[in-house]
């Protein structure tokens, strides 16, 4: 996606006035003891890409703002001056473009270009802020419990869109089964008012054939053959027969089903009613219920997990085990509880919500029937009350419905009109009132009355064969997703498991050649487990060492990223987090980014100047793509040691007459300089068992060293019969014993005793050939090429060659067999 | 690089083509909400699955 090219800070976190890098478009190292202003930098890219910071945001962080408290303590008043600006390459657009954000407006940043596609890549590096790992994200991935896991891989995997998708699906099926339950009712219920009509006992073509023919036959007309969707019963009536809508005898028995159904109101539903009332109760008496039921699954898994008297759920140590796995069966218990007061809710609410369709369903021909005979008022209150039924039928299907209709349970569901059997004895008195209709009639009205109910049936039985295929379609498509997405994610797991293995055997190759990690995926958690010395698979806190438990962090890191990005995995920012390997496995650490990531880009902050200095020797980063701080303080930030910025600044202040000033920068140098080049070489000063070793004892036994090694490259090369490298090696010694012995002359002038009071009347004259004479002797143990400091391999046992990071130097120390 | 949770939506769409209980309409539109970018919503996809199917009583 992107690379750095180079960053401008000022007045951000702890860079006082300004900073630049040149980032090179290359993995870059920043190194400085603790407080050195390291983190900041990683903080001004973080901010400058995305707008945060990751140190003031989370556990805490309460109070912390990047507007408030990310420009520097000297502008917190004026922090308009506080700003980054990015220089950032986008390989995939060949183009370059600056990023510069102000710390005072976090959320606004102006892109130079502005272009589309550029901001569209800058948006997505927005949306991923795990390209910044510091050491605290590590134990995330590693000694949580699996659950949390899960939560952490998924978020950083950007998967729980996935899981979002899953239960809208979910959702949306149960939706459509609870669509296709009502639809089946309403087809049973004018089913029922179908078969009343036609007087059969199954609604089946044979009978209701044999019934509309007899009809059909005293009226001549056409004896139907077939039942289709097309038929229709009263075809061939002429039309004004067909507007004739009231069977006197279908008409009566119309009023007597719902009449014989009135009767039974009062009872109705009784016992689904007074159960629902008792759950409502009990929710109502223990509110834990409904939350024990959501918290369910967790404690579930929480339980499939107890494996001594620690809480995997939220860490409490218990007494023992057997009190903590106790505790957690209560709360399974008092879900369950819940889980069985869910369902009994649900299963009577649809009891009732069936009756509903059943009542509507008789209501229907009897309003029409009132409204067709002049009894208006009665039509009307039949019409509000099927309505009003209409709208209980939804909330009787869930639990926050049934718990609003708690007072209309209570005090009848129903809510019948109260005339009702008043209203329909007086409509019956009045539809038997009325002459008896001719056979004929008789049979006009039958058929069309016939026809109007079957299609309220075919209407009905169409909407149910919809809810079924949609039903059918939403169950498809959820078990479809649940079937691809459990692939994938498997499919996924076991290639970071795969990478996550090769990585960690790769760093960890001298004693874990055969390491092996399983992560195994279900629904809500993600298993982790490694092979401790094929002893069998443990959870990574197990056996492992912090050390290496680290080292997992680190490469199960690696491992996702390559997953989230692929390809496009071109930037990491590892703040401070290199110090997790240990230092026995740093240089396989540096090979495993180099072979494995060629292509991105690290920026990498260590406080270990020795780790810095491996990173050269491996040709991560060279001097041109690494600085070192060494010091800091609130009014200069950091303060920059380099190989040859600090060259620049001994002359730079040789020509402003500080001698004090390059006199100590030069001693400091060549502190770091000696102490890294004894480890690099092997050098044997008297040993200190507190590390704290002085310039004076160090740099004799680094000359010391050296010599020895070219030493042993001239007897190596003799060996060969390589005689001109061992001329050349020879020179090279020549040229080291000329500048030493110069040193030896000026050593005086950089030592410890006399800083700080002999310079008082030192020149600058008096000064520079001590600078030259240094300057010399450092580029002894250096190449000019990739200028990296020459280190001698293996690091333990018999040296056997002198080499750089780029092998422009490479002396064989081996002599050849006798 | 194509997102793990864009390839599991064309593989989703891929299978469902196969299938005979969901519509091709319903998958197109289906696809088509997959690929707004928003969270998918069960109403919406609620009516996705009620699509009139121009079936019949038989």
């Amino acid at each position: 996606m992107i690379q750095l090219e180079s960053i401008h800070i000022e007045w951000a976190r702890g860079i006082a006035q300004k900073l630049e890098l040149d980032f090179h478009k290359k993995s870059y190292a920043i190194s400085g003891p603790n407080g050195s202003g390291k983190s900041a930098v990683i903080d001004a890219i973080e901010f400058a890409l995305t707008g945060k910071i990751g140190r003031l945001e989370g556990v805490g962080t309460k109070g912390l703002s990047v507007s408030e408290h990310g420009p520097h303590v000297d502008k917190a008043k004026f922090p308009d001056a506080a700003f980054v600006k990015l220089r950032v390459h986008f390989p995939g657009l060949a183009k370059s473009a600056t990023i510069t954000r102000k710390l005072k407006d976090p959320t606004r940043s102006i892109v130079e270009p502005a272009d589309d596609d550029v901001k569209n890549v800058l948006a997505e590096v927005g949306n991923h802020p795990e390209i910044t790992l510091c050491r605290r994200d590590i134990i995330r991935f590693i000694l949580v419990e699996p659950s949390k896991r899960s939560d952490e891989i998924q978020a950083l995997l950007k998967l729980d869109e996935i899981g979002e998708t899953r239960s809208a699906l979910n959702t949306a099926q149960n939706r459509l089964q609870t669509l296709l339950r009502s639809a089946s009712s309403q087809v049973k219920a004018v089913s029922d008012t179908l078969r009343l009509h036609l007087q059969i006992e199954n609604l089946v073509a044979d009978q209701l054939l044999i019934t509309v023919n007899k009809r059909r036959k005293l009226l001549d007309l056409p004896e139907l053959i077939d039942l289709t969707p097309e038929t229709e019963l009263n075809a061939g009536l002429p039309e004004t027969a067909k507007a004739s809508d009231l069977n006197k005898e279908s008409a009566l028995r119309d009023l007597k089903a719902l009449a014989d159904a009135a009767e039974g109101f009062v009872g109705l539903c009784t016992a689904e009613t007074s159960q629902i009332k008792k759950d409502l109760a009990r929710l109502e008496s223990d509110p834990a219920l409904l939350a024990a039921l959501q918290r369910r699954s967790f404690i579930e898994k929480g339980l499939e997990l107890v494996d001594g008297p620690e809480c995997p759920l939220c860490n409490k140590n218990w007494d023992e085990e057997k009190a903590l796995r106790a505790h957690l069966q209560a709360k399974l218990a008092k879900s369950e509880e819940a889980r069985q007061l869910q369902d009994s809710l649900k299963t009577n609410g649809a009891v009732i919500s069936d009756q509903i369709i059943r009542i509507a369903a008789l209501v229907g021909p009897v309003e029409i029937l009132a409204s067709s005979e002049g009894q208006r008022d009665f039509a009307k209150t039949l019409s509000v009350w099927r309505a009003d039924l209409e709208a209980l039928k939804p909330k009787l299907l869930s639990i926050d419905g049934l718990t609003g209709l708690k007072e209309r349970l209570m005090s009848g569901w129903l809510q019948e009109p109260g005339s009702i059997l008043a209203d329909l004895n007086s409509l019956t008195e009045s539809v038997k009132a009325k002459p008896d209709q001719s056979a004929t009639l008789a049979a006009q009205t039958f058929l069309t009355t016939a026809q109007t109910r079957l299609d309220d049936y075919r209407s009905a039985k169409r909407k149910e064969i919809a809810a079924k295929t949609a039903a059918a379609a939403g169950k498809e498509a959820y078990d479809t997703y649940c079937s691809v997405s459990e692939t994938a994610l498997n499919t996924l797991y076991n290639e970071v498991q795969e990478d996550f293995s090769t990585f960690y055997r790769e760093l960890n190759g001298d004693d874990e050649a055969k390491f092996t990690a399983k992560l195994t995926p279900s629904e809500s958690k993600l298993d982790l487990e490694v092979n401790f010395y094929e002893r069998g698979l443990f959870p990574p806190g197990a056996y492992h060492s912090e050390g290496h438990q680290d080292g997992m962090g680190v490469c199960l890191y690696l491992a996702l990223m390559k997953r989230v990005f692929g390809d496009r995995f071109s930037l990491a920012l590892l703040d401070d987090i290199v110090m997790s390997v240990d230092s026995g496995h740093r240089f396989e650490f540096c090979k495993l980014l180099k072979k494995h990531f060629p292509d991105t880009q690290f920026i990498i902050t260590t406080h270990d100047r020795l780790w810095a200095a491996q990173m050269k020797s491996a040709g991560l980063v060279t001097s041109k793509t690494s600085i070192a701080f060494h010091s800091w303080t609130v009014d200069t930030g950091p303060l920059v040691e380099s190989n040859e910025s600090i060259w620049r600044e001994i002359d730079q202040a040789l020509t402003k007459g500080k001698v004090e000033v390059a006199a100590a920068a030069l001693r400091h140098h060549l502190e770091y300089v000696s102490r890294h080049l004894a480890d690099q070489l092997g050098a044997q000063p008297r040993f200190c068992a507190d590390g704290d070793y002085e310039l004076g004892e160090l740099m004799p036994s680094v000359l010391k060293r050296m010599d020895q090694l070219l030493g042993k490259a001239i007897d190596s090369a003799q060996s060969w019969g390589k005689s001109e490298e061992k001329e050349s090696i020879l020179d090279r010694r020549k040229l080291l014993n000329v500048s030493k012995g110069a040193t030896t002359v000026e050593q005086w002038a950089v030592n410890k005793a006399v800083h700080y009071n002999a310079w008082a009347n030192f020149g600058k004259r008096d000064f520079e050939p001590v600078v030259v004479t240094f300057r010399e002797l450092l580029k002894h143990f250096s190449c000019k090429n990739c200028e990296s400091w020459i280190y001698v391999t293996p690091r333990r046992g018999p040296p056997e060659s002198l080499r750089c990071a780029c092998n422009e130097i490479s002396l064989n120390l081996k002599p050849k067999a006798q | 690089m194509t997102k793990l949770q864009d390839e599991i939506a064309r593989r989703f769409l891929e299978k469902l083509n196969g299938s005979s209980a969901v519509a091709p309409e319903m998958i197109e539109k289906l696809r088509v909400q997959m690929s707004e970018k928003k969270r998918l919503k069960p109403e919406n996809l609620v009516k996705v699955f009620s699509m009139p199917t121009g079936l019949d009583v038989k």
